[in-house]
């Protein structure tokens, strides 16, 4: 992989909002990470104001790709505003390519807000989804 | 292993057909939907031609006997796995005396559920589909009935990723006339034999798909067809696709049990790449025609191709990403 190779990569990551990308091969292992304040900006500014306990309750992307709230297929979304959520279940989908990706909850709540519209791409680790304790 | 719970009629087993058998009189078989059975199977890391069961009627109950992975595929049903809600066209590990429940479809017709390895049943000239009128093939030839246990040829906890999905060919492949599915049509052999009129009024009417439609034909309601003078045909070998217009002018389009030979005028034949939109095209909807050329029929079976194999390398990707 060429310099200019990785340099198009960066640009890429930029353009579409992607936090970082990893790829591994034999002879190569390129790990790109964007120090940007805006992709990380939503998880440091929910803790210093409420440590520990809002981030706990955040849902947070667990790869990169579209964020779809309803299933392409399906008319509603997979899980509406002030209903319950139980650990498991599944909040979202990822889109890569034509795969869907599932993007279940880590724990059991309410669901308080939607962070991110449907079909926005997010880079790993983004929240994109706030639970009330249950 | 899997025991069928539900008595709805008509499910059968199905791949992607028997080939190379029509010169004695055998028809193809094979799954309504193509594309759903072969993703079914891609998800599962399966050959994209291995045996499932295509399920027209809903609800539909099963319970796993063992263990097995599975993918439900075709029509988004209402699906769930012990209470469990399911998305659509997702592949998941079910453990032994699970209940797998399709409700009725949301968008489509025709479900398949497919299971690791398929489904397991002894090979009749080279294909497991269920042949319903020589009542041999899949299950003993015939549909699947309450109480029926089929079983799995890869069983148990799978080694593959489970728990995700596809974008279906619907969103994938999307192909509509305003806002009806539509489906590319060759002009056949006897096209010029009808009017003009007939024949304008067919690309630009909309079709019903009437309720005397099932895996043999489709029976369409619309202005009616006719030929500028009465035709008698020789009977003549056909393939699924094909429409052939009887007297009175409404179409029938034969489907993957059809018989081999016919006799009505051919107006032309769905090609083999959209075969899959009319499958799912549920009875009492409507759909479009749109025509096209030998090419554009070669080429929108290379589109097919291409989306498969795009699946199958994401799969094997997120298999990779998964260990």
């Amino acid at each position: 992989m060429t310099n200019q190779e990785i340099r198009q990569l960066a640009v890429w990551l930029k353009e579409t909002h992607l936090a970082g990308a990893e790829i591994r091969r034999p002879g190569l292992h390129l790990l790109l990470k964007r120090c940007v304040d805006e992709v990380v900006a939503p998880i440091q500014i929910a803790t210093p104001m409420v440590p520990k306990v809002t981030d706990e309750l955040l849902l947070k992307t667990p790869g990169l790709g579209q964020l779809l709230l309803t299933h392409p297929q399906q008319n509603e979304v997979l899980v509406s505003v002030g209903s319950r959520v139980e650990q498991g279940q599944l909040v979202a989908l990822l889109q890569v390519g034509d795969l869907l990706l599932p993007v279940r909850s880590q724990r059991t709540g309410r669901l308080a807000a939607v962070l991110t519209a449907c079909g926005t791409t997010v880079g790993y680790g983004e929240a994109f989804m706030r639970l009330d304790a249950a | 292993m899997i025991e069928i719970l539900s008595a709805t009629a008509l499910a059968t087993v199905q791949d992607f057909g028997r080939f190379g058998s029509l010169g004695y009189g055998v028809g193809t078989s094979g799954a309504m939907d193509h594309l759903a059975l072969a993703l079914g199977n891609l998800l599962l890391g399966n050959p994209e031609g291995a045996a499932a069961i295509e399920i027209p009627l809903f609800p539909f109950d099963v319970r796993f006997v063992q263990d097995c992975a599975f993918a439900v595929t075709g029509a988004a049903c209402e699906a769930s796995l012990d209470g469990q809600p399911l998305a659509p066209s997702w592949v998941t590990q079910a453990r032994e005396g699970q209940v797998l429940n399709l409700g009725f479809p949301t968008c489509g017709s025709r479900a398949y559920l497919c299971l690791a390895g398929g489904v397991d049943v002894p090979q009749v000239l080279g294909s497991r589909s269920t042949q319903l009128r020589g009542e041999f093939g899949g299950l003993q030839g015939r549909a699947l009935q309450q109480g029926d246990r089929v079983a799995a040829l890869r069983p148990g906890m799978s080694a593959l990723p489970t728990d995700f999905g596809v974008v279906s060919p619907n969103q994938a492949l999307a192909l509509q006339l305003d806002g009806l599915p539509a489906m590319r049509v060759l002009p056949a052999a006897e096209y010029e034999c009808f009017l003009d009129e007939s024949r304008a009024a067919f690309w630009a009417g909309e079709w019903k798909v009437t309720t005397q439609s099932n895996r043999y034909g489709y029976r369409l309601e619309g202005a009616p067809i006719l030929p500028k003078a009465p035709m008698e045909v020789r009977s003549h070998g056909i393939v699924p696709g094909v429409i052939q217009v009887p007297h009175g002018g409404q179409p029938i389009i034969q489907m993957r049990d059809a018989q081999p030979s016919g006799g009505y005028p051919k107006f032309g034949t769905v090609i083999e790449a959209d075969l899959w939109r009319l499958g799912q095209a549920p009875i009492g909807s409507k759909v479009r025609f749109i025509e096209c050329s030998y090419a554009e029929a070669v080429a929108a079976l290379e589109d097919n191709s291409r989306y498969l194999a795009e699946v199958s390398r994401l799969a094997d990707l997120h298999g990779l990403a998964s260990r």
